[in-house]
């Protein structure tokens, strides 16, 4: 599978890493700015001890090199709290060796997208191996199972999960939905995060599970991101590099909690986010939000819905606003933008489509 | 410093805050009701050129950080003013469970450190203490019997998330202690002739609140200054809702060089926690909500909302605001609901918390009006999980004098 991006990333150095972490932000806006203060400067300070983390594309890899994927499971709200004393992600990793009996060769994130994006470059640091250029998800999804690579056949077992605690957690399951199961319990346990690693496969098994190009196009989207702080200027560029659109422009008026029929397969309770617009025909926008934002309607009509990638930029600012710190009266603009078109398959929209999130209306792209 | 005789713009500008000019301006205003004072640019001048006091800070964690940027804080300004670090076991998670059992014997063996002989700041932070500060009170307890004139800083104090910023704030909260209190007495003094005149200071979030609040948490006064100042220039305009665009300022203490925009909402400066300030650090406190103007004007961009253009000067704009503003409090927490009537519930109880934290910073009883109350679900949370934050403000209580 190949995603579109602009230019390619050979190495990601101490000076990339504020545009790498921008453009993760905008792939995954539920979690912002809690970890950044903490997280950036921990991985910018091991690429300037270490030196730059080169990125391959997977074809680029001799197809017998093992890799595995790394993410940070739980809530970034948990991780800011505390985060990680500095070597979750690395024993993460070598656990997963002894228990698969293959050292790893290269990693490559889970999710390329939010911090999950970063914390594969400060393993690869540590570990002096090189970062694929490519991941499961192309954003963020719910579940661990939600992947390009659990569509293309590659099982999640055996994962370890490493807690700021100190404590190790190794978890083998045949089923991949039960992975989620059970590494979901065990991060409360370790304080509400986790390091992940999991997804242990020959490369050369990963080349047509992954999707491509999505660790180069995050510092392609966060250059743009930190060029301008203007939403119109920003919104424009932004399109030609993603195919992004403005849904429209509203006033937060009303932010609803329990909106929707819950369960407890997927973290955070469905909640809603009410807008009026601020121009034009004076539209009623309604988000669906459920750790993202799943589905956005303008005046009932299903504009946007999962797995486009929906998130909403401050107009003061310029900055896209963090989910977690929506306010009734601030502007913002809601911005879609397609995702990887693995996704769009009857497979993917089966997974992670709409009606995954009690939402049983056909996707726009199904009218 | 300078004051303002009600919504009247009669501005006093003095040069310097020596209490003898105030003690001469204050007599020749009549029927003065209350006096705001911006105490920020002092306080962050401190926090720059040393005046403030070293901190020995006391992270309380299931286990140390084994990396070198991750033992100490991001923002070098406040790492600065950390003379010394300690970390002890402990912590919960940010429900207040348990994540490690505090490790007594190591907070009792802090006493005996030759570290923290004459210290005047402690920094005390525990991860989760916004929901369970028992591990940081029982530290504070053995450190506060052993140095009793210590003055001790906690996190849980401040809520809030994210172990930077809540570092931050606790860092600058017991540096800025010493000269907090005396700021109070110089306060007190000059304005010794008004009795029964209530003296409130400048909040970061361009509210109000008391000198008593001042010594005790001198780190929400903060920042106050630009919030203030949008404040002023939305007044001047005539506009309770406006965004606020300054073009004059002070390069080395705001947050955002000028020209900026800030926006007011029902009379309030919009303001957010963990908003970089100038001393490169987000604090957990609520600041003003400003970003660098990139030059829109077309009224249709934020839903016809005024846009108010102002090159004042700016010390008088914030005397002005200091004057203008009303005192107000800010509550930010973590709660579990099941259903709605849970979280109506909760919601409920929050506001009926942040009345009594408004209150405490001089609002009059029956006076206080909710200026924001929002719940948002933490993303990949266990569902349920949700963030509230209520802001409140009021009218300042009358014939309140607090002592020293």
């Amino acid at each position: 599978m190949t995603t579109g991006y602009v230019g390619t990333t050979t190495a990601i150095g101490a000076a990339d890493l504020s545009a790498f972490y921008e453009g993760a932000t905008f792939y995954a806006p539920a979690v912002g700015e809690a970890s950044r203060t903490t997280i950036l400067p921990w991985v910018t300070g091991l690429l300037e001890d270490n030196g730059p983390v080169s990125v391959v594309r997977p074809d680029n890899v001799a197809p017998d090199i093992w890799a595995a994927s790394l993410c940070c499971i739980g809530s970034g709200a948990a991780m800011a709290d505390l985060p990680p004393a500095g070597d979750e992600f690395m024993i993460g990793v070598q656990e997963l060796e002894r228990t698969v009996g293959h050292r790893f060769g290269a990693l490559y994130p889970l999710a390329a997208a939010t911090v999950s994006a970063v914390v594969p470059i400060a393993a690869a640091a540590q570990l002096g191996v090189p970062l694929l250029d490519g991941d499961g998800m192309g954003r963020t999804f719910a579940l661990m199972h939600h992947t390009a690579m659990h569509l293309g056949g590659v099982a999640p077992s055996p994962v370890v999960m490493r807690g700021a605690t100190g404590e190790t957690i190794l978890i083998t399951a045949d089923l991949p939905y039960r992975i989620d199961a059970l590494a979901r319990r065990s991060v409360e346990v370790l304080g509400g995060w986790a390091a992940f690693v999991g997804y242990p496969a020959p490369v050369g098994r990963l080349r047509d599970a992954l999707l491509i190009g999505t660790v180069s196009r995050l510092l392609n989207v966060g250059r743009l991101l930190l060029e301008t702080r203007d939403a119109d200027t920003l919104l424009t560029r932004l399109a030609v590099l993603t195919g992004c659109r403005r849904i429209g422009r509203g006033r937060i008026v009303e932010l609803e909690h329990l909106s929707r029929p819950t369960d407890m397969t997927i973290p955070a309770h469905p909640s809603s986010v009410i807008l009026t617009e601020t121009s034009g025909t004076g539209r009623l926008f309604r988000l669906e939000l459920r750790s993202e934002i799943v589905a956005a309607f303008a005046d009932g009509v299903m504009a946007a819905a999962t797995p486009d990638l929906i998130c909403l930029v401050d107009v003061l600012s310029g900055r896209v606003a963090s989910l977690d710190s929506l306010q009734p009266g601030t502007v913002v603009d809601i911005v879609a933008t397609p995702a990887d078109a693995a996704w769009y398959s009857p497979q993917g929209l089966a997974m992670v489509g709409p009606a995954t999130h009690g939402i049983p209306l056909p996707h726009p792209r199904q009218r | 410093m300078s004051l303002i005789d009600g919504r009247m713009d009669a501005v006093v500008h003095l040069d310097s805050p020596d209490p003898r000019g105030l003690l001469d301006a204050l007599g020749l205003l009549p029927d003065i009701q209350m006096v705001g004072v911006d105490l920020s640019e002092l306080l962050a001048a401190a926090l720059v050129d040393g005046a403030a006091d070293p901190v020995v800070m006391v992270r309380i964690t299931p286990r140390p950080a084994i990396d070198r940027v991750l033992a100490s804080h991001p923002s070098p300004r406040v790492e600065h003013l950390i003379a010394h670090r300690f970390t002890v076991r402990g912590g919960h998670d940010l429900y207040g469970r348990d994540l490690a059992e505090l490790d007594v014997v190591a907070a009792g063996a802090l006493c005996d450190r030759p570290e923290m002989a004459n210290t005047k700041g402690i920094a005390l932070l525990a991860t989760g203490s916004a929901a369970q500060s028992r591990h940081e009170r029982d530290v504070a307890d053995l450190l506060q019997f052993a140095f009793p004139d210590t003055h001790i800083s906690i996190a849980g104090d401040f809520g809030g998330l994210g172990l930077a910023p809540r570092e931050a704030t606790v860092v600058l909260d017991a540096a800025l202690s010493g000269l907090a209190a005396r700021l109070a007495g110089t306060v007190l003094d000059a304005t010794a002739r008004l009795p029964d005149v209530p003296v409130m200071i400048g909040r970061g979030d361009g509210g109000l609140t008391t000198l008593t609040a001042l010594r005790t948490h001198p780190v929400s006064v903060l920042q106050s200054a630009p919030a203030l100042r949008v404040l002023a220039a939305a007044h001047r305009s005539g506009h309770d809702d406006c965004r606020v665009v300054l073009t004059v300022g002070h390069p080395e203490s705001d947050p955002v060089p000028v020209p900026f925009i800030g926006e007011v909402r029902n009379g309030l400066v919009s303001a957010q926690p963990y908003l970089t300030t100038a001393l490169a650090a987000e604090l957990v406190i609520p600041t003003a909500q400003l970003a660098p103007f990139a030059g829109y004007v077309d009224d249709d961009d934020v839903g016809s909302t005024p846009l108010v253009v102002n090159g004042d000067d700016p010390d008088e704009l914030a005397a002005a605001g200091a004057a203008l503003s009303r005192p107000a409090a800010w509550l930010d927490e973590i709660a579990q609901i099941e259903n709605q009537d849970q979280l109506e519930g909760i919601r409920q109880a929050a506001c009926e918390r942040a009345v009594a934290i408004a209150i405490a910073n001089g609002t009059a009883p029956g006076t206080a009006e909710f200026v924001d109350v929002s719940t948002v679900a933490v993303p990949y949370s266990p569902s349920g999980t949700v963030r509230l934050r209520v802001r409140v403000a009021g009218r300042h209580r009358d014939g309140v004098r607090e002592q020293r």
